[in-house]
């Protein structure tokens, strides 16, 4: 009896054993990312935000992909191989004959020409990256498994554009069972379902409350090791800070760098910094005051680029000194003796020779216009990092007799007072749709676009040219040279002030493994598993 | 009565016309540029122009009132241009929580605010009467998001008893969009036990701000009739403490707490933002704030229509508990 006694009470430890060794890791093979706010849409032709691209990356496949946090080379995902023809037009891809929409059908030529042409035809957003190098006639199905695509202009990056989001995949039939392709019109369905190939599917969508996806068992590149990923939306940084101390939540998205104090040290928890090529930045409006090119080369003598990072981005971000960011083909720093940095003396110096006297109240006067030399800057609502900067650079804007007013407005309507010339300055950022430094030099320093996009005035044809002529360059070494020359000339013109490049800082706990960041691509589902090991 | 019910509807129409014109105004003389807002700031401006068009931003401000009013006959509120959704299905969806919540915040708020008005002002002066008017001081002043954050801490972080925010985050098959009746028609146990712990924190810092307001005029009224000359009079026929209380005072004092909380009830159906916020409910206010910052007409404008016929329903539902409670108050007729 007593042996019975004992024999089950060693069954007992050992049924239970596991039950132990689970509870420190709750629900091991669920993700659970609790993030700020939802995305509009999951549609790739539509989406255009970070929020709607995590998802997009782990539903959908694309031709090309980068691996881990390098984005220089580009590999194989859909496309097994492929060719580049020697003047950069045409690109040949040999598809995978494993690859498997989620309905169980094979990915074929036929669906990628379907997808590059639904989202030119849907001319969404997002659809310029394929539109400014392809059109309609472009992608040609050789067979089932090549596909050729003819670019209309050879350019640089186009594998680049290939690995984005935008580029992703879609499954023909389960798209024209829901509405099909409209021009010019979104696809209501796609918004909410998806029609991908990639490691998971969606599994439901509550607006408001939560996006559950869960793996796709005959993945061609294998089985994801989580069997779901729970995003929930909680949009009180308190909240999801206190979800992550707890454990309840994994990953927490969304932590601006002011929030990092509040979690740093908590047990059981990373806080890791990546090096990203988001970049921070001031659009110097060019007009008023700031027409005048020395005017704004002695406001960012003004600026303290030190402190803000120091104290504002806590360390996490590093200086720019250019449109484009370290680590990126074309990166060229600024010389150290050239560069802008906090130099007041500098500042003034400008400024005395360019006859901006000082008043009686040591603010200086315009001698043209007679009036006082000032500028108003334009800060997006609730954004407590921008909102710091622009109170710091106020103060040092002071002492050279500078008067900055800080405006704060709502995102609409910061690009509408903007467009209207209504004001002179907008604080803003920009994160890569593709790692290419055309993406940064055209949408801020080309005249048509910096004035579209930004309201700005800056409008300088020699560096129109260079973009234009920079941008279908295929020689590489050329190609660096002329945004060397960009940049150099950017720094003379002084369009916007460079903040800083900031750091993606990573908030999760630490059991969760396989995480990597990768500046270009979305956080990747695929890799991560828990383990406490 | 019947008469008095129709008038009231056929009111509504001008009311709600109203409404909508002048939102049509706001929304067309702020300096917004909505398309831009929605397309996001890297978009390239021919796919804003587009953007433009569907939404009829360049068309004249009578024309754009034309084009929703032609829809809303058809019952179409439009696109929601920040959730890509139509608006009535989102209403459809953030509705119930906020109804949900609401019902369950109203009725611990009354639980607590008139019972302690009472007592507070049958035993004036007293311990309790301290105690009550504490309460209800704390209840009107206490910020909603401070409360909130707080209750979160201690019953969240620190004891663990009860989860941090959200409606249900075990699997649920949604029917009616009122989590606590799906689970229910589902048998859904395991989803049923977690959307009520999940009501208990939000509901509560609801509850309690409410509290407030009705600990206070129902006191005050309270007072008001125990000092009138027909509960004297009841006094000197020898009634009894609690018929007197109950019976003659307690029905005449709760015509004015009545009034608030018609008004409260309507407050509440509309939406917290801040409340919302920290316990990531997803109902009415956080859809109706995340709208307003992108200058997205059809749901702002789909919003303010649930709104005010939320507020005007509570209001025409406390007009006719009036008649019910105080037999003088005839609903329609004209005074005799």
């Amino acid at each position: 009896m007593r042996r019975w006694k004992g024999f089950s009470l060693l069954l007992l430890v050992l049924w239970a054993l596991p039950i132990f060794a689970q509870e420190s890791i709750p629900n091991p093979d669920t993700l659970v990312i609790v993030a700020y706010g939802e995305p509009a849409e999951l549609d790739p032709a539509t989406s255009y935000s970070a929020r709607g691209w995590i998802f997009i990356r782990n539903l959908y496949d694309r031709l090309v992909q980068y691996k881990g946090e390098d984005a220089t080379t580009l590999h194989p995902m859909l496309a097994e191989s492929w060719e580049v023809s020697p003047d950069g037009l045409v690109y040949t891809f040999h598809l995978r004959k494993d690859a498997k929409f989620h309905d169980g059908t094979p990915v074929t030529a036929q669906a990628v020409k379907y997808s590059f042409d639904r989202v030119l035809k849907m001319n969404q957003p997002p659809s310029w990256m394929l539109s400014q190098m392809m059109d309609l006639n472009s992608t040609k199905v050789i067979d089932d498994y090549t596909v050729q695509i003819t670019l209309t202009k050879p350019y640089a990056a186009a594998l680049a554009v290939f690995a984005t989001m935008t580029a992703s995949i879609v499954n023909p039939a389960v798209v024209e069972a829901h509405g099909g392709v409209v021009e010019n019109e979104e696809n209501e369905w796609m918004n909410m379902h998806e029609a991908g190939s990639g490691p998971f599917k969606l599994k439901e969508w509550i607006p408001g409350e939560r996006i559950v996806v869960e793996r796709f068992d005959d993945y061609w590149g294998g089985k994801a090791k989580l069997k779901r990923v729970d995003v929930r939306f909680y949009p009180e940084i308190g909240t999801r800070i206190m979800l992550l101390k707890k454990g309840d939540a994994d990953i927490a998205t969304g932590f601006p760098a002011v929030n990092i104090p509040d979690i740093l040290g908590a047990e059981g928890v990373v806080v890791a910094p990546y090096p990203s090529f988001d970049i921070d930045f001031i659009v110097l409006g060019c007009r008023g005051a700031l027409a005048d090119k020395r005017v704004r080369q002695a406001v960012s003598y003004a600026f303290p680029y030190e402190t803000v990072i120091k104290f504002v981005y806590q360390g996490y971000a590093q200086r720019l000194t250019g449109a484009i960011p370290k680590g990126m083909f074309g990166y060229y720093e600024i010389p150290e003796d050239m560069r802008y940095k906090l130099d007041l003396n500098k500042a003034n110096q400008i400024l005395d020779k360019a006859g901006y006297t000082k008043g009686p109240d040591g603010m200086r006067v315009d001698p043209s216009t007679g009036k006082e030399l000032s500028a108003e800057i334009l800060v997006p609502e609730g954004d407590e990092v921008r909102a710091q900067i622009s109170l710091l650079w106020q103060n040092y804007l002071k002492k050279i007799g500078f008067n900055l007013k800080i405006r704060t407005v709502t995102w609409a309507v910061m690009y509408q007072i903007m467009r209207n010339r209504e004001s002179d300055m907008l604080i803003s950022g920009w994160l890569p749709d593709y790692a290419d430094p055309d993406n940064y030099v055209d949408a801020m320093l080309r005249s048509s676009n910096a004035s579209a996009i930004w309201g700005s005035d800056y409008n300088n044809p020699q560096m129109d040219e260079l973009i234009e002529k920079a941008k279908w360059e295929t020689d590489p070494q050329k190609r660096a040279e002329l945004y060397k020359q960009i940049q150099l000339l950017c720094h003379e013109d002084a369009p916007y002030i460079w903040i800083a490049q900031t750091k993606q800082i990573s908030v999760r706990r630490s059991w969760v493994k396989g995480y990597y960041y990768n500046p270009v691509q979305p956080m990747d589902w695929f890799t991560i598993y828990k383990s406490a090991e | 009565m019947g008469n008095y019910i129709l008038r009231r509807l056929l009111l509504l129409i001008p009311t709600l016309l109203g409404i909508l014109l002048l939102i049509f105004v706001i929304a067309y003389v702020i300096p917004a540029d909505p398309a831009r807002a929605w397309a996001g700031p890297k978009a390239r401006p021919e796919q804003v122009e587009l953007l433009r068009q569907r939404y009829h931003l360049n068309d004249p401000l009578y024309l754009q009132v034309y084009y929703y009013l032609k829809n809303l006959l058809h019952g179409d509120l439009g696109i929601s241009a920040t959730t890509k959704r139509p608006v009535l299905d989102d209403l459809k969806h953030f509705f119930p929580a906020t109804v949900e919540l609401t019902i369950v915040a109203f009725t611990l708020s009354i639980l607590m605010g008139v019972p302690l008005g009472i007592l507070s002002a049958v035993k004036r002066n007293s311990l309790v009467d301290h105690i009550s008017r504490v309460l209800a001081l704390l209840g009107v002043s206490t910020p909603l998001f401070w409360l909130g954050l707080l209750v979160q801490f201690i019953f969240y972080f620190k004891l663990g008893w009860l989860p941090a925010g959200g409606r249900c985050e075990v699997d649920l098959q949604r029917i009616t969009g009122f989590v606590i009746l799906d689970s229910l028609l589902t048998h859904n146990m395991p989803a049923l036990v977690d959307a009520l712990k999940r009501l208990v924190l939000p509901s509560f810092t609801l509850a309690f701000y409410s509290m407030g307001y009705l600990v206070r005029i129902t006191r005050g009224s309270m007072l008001e009739a125990l000092q009138s000359e027909y509960v004297v009079t009841a006094r000197a026929k020898g009634l009894p403490q609690r018929v007197v209380i109950y019976r003659h005072a307690l029905k005449n004092a709760l015509i004015p707490p009545l009034t608030v909380m018609g008004i409260r009830l309507g407050w509440l159906l509309a939406g917290t933002v801040l409340l919302e916020t920290i316990f990531a409910w997803p109902g009415m206010g956080r859809y109706a704030a995340g709208s307003i910052v992108q200058v997205d007409l059809p749901a702002v404008v789909g919003y303010t229509l649930i709104s005010a016929l939320v507020m005007v329903f509570s209001n025409f539902f406390v007009d006719i508990l009036y008649s019910l409670i105080d037999p003088r108050i005839r609903l329609g007729e004209k005074a005799r």
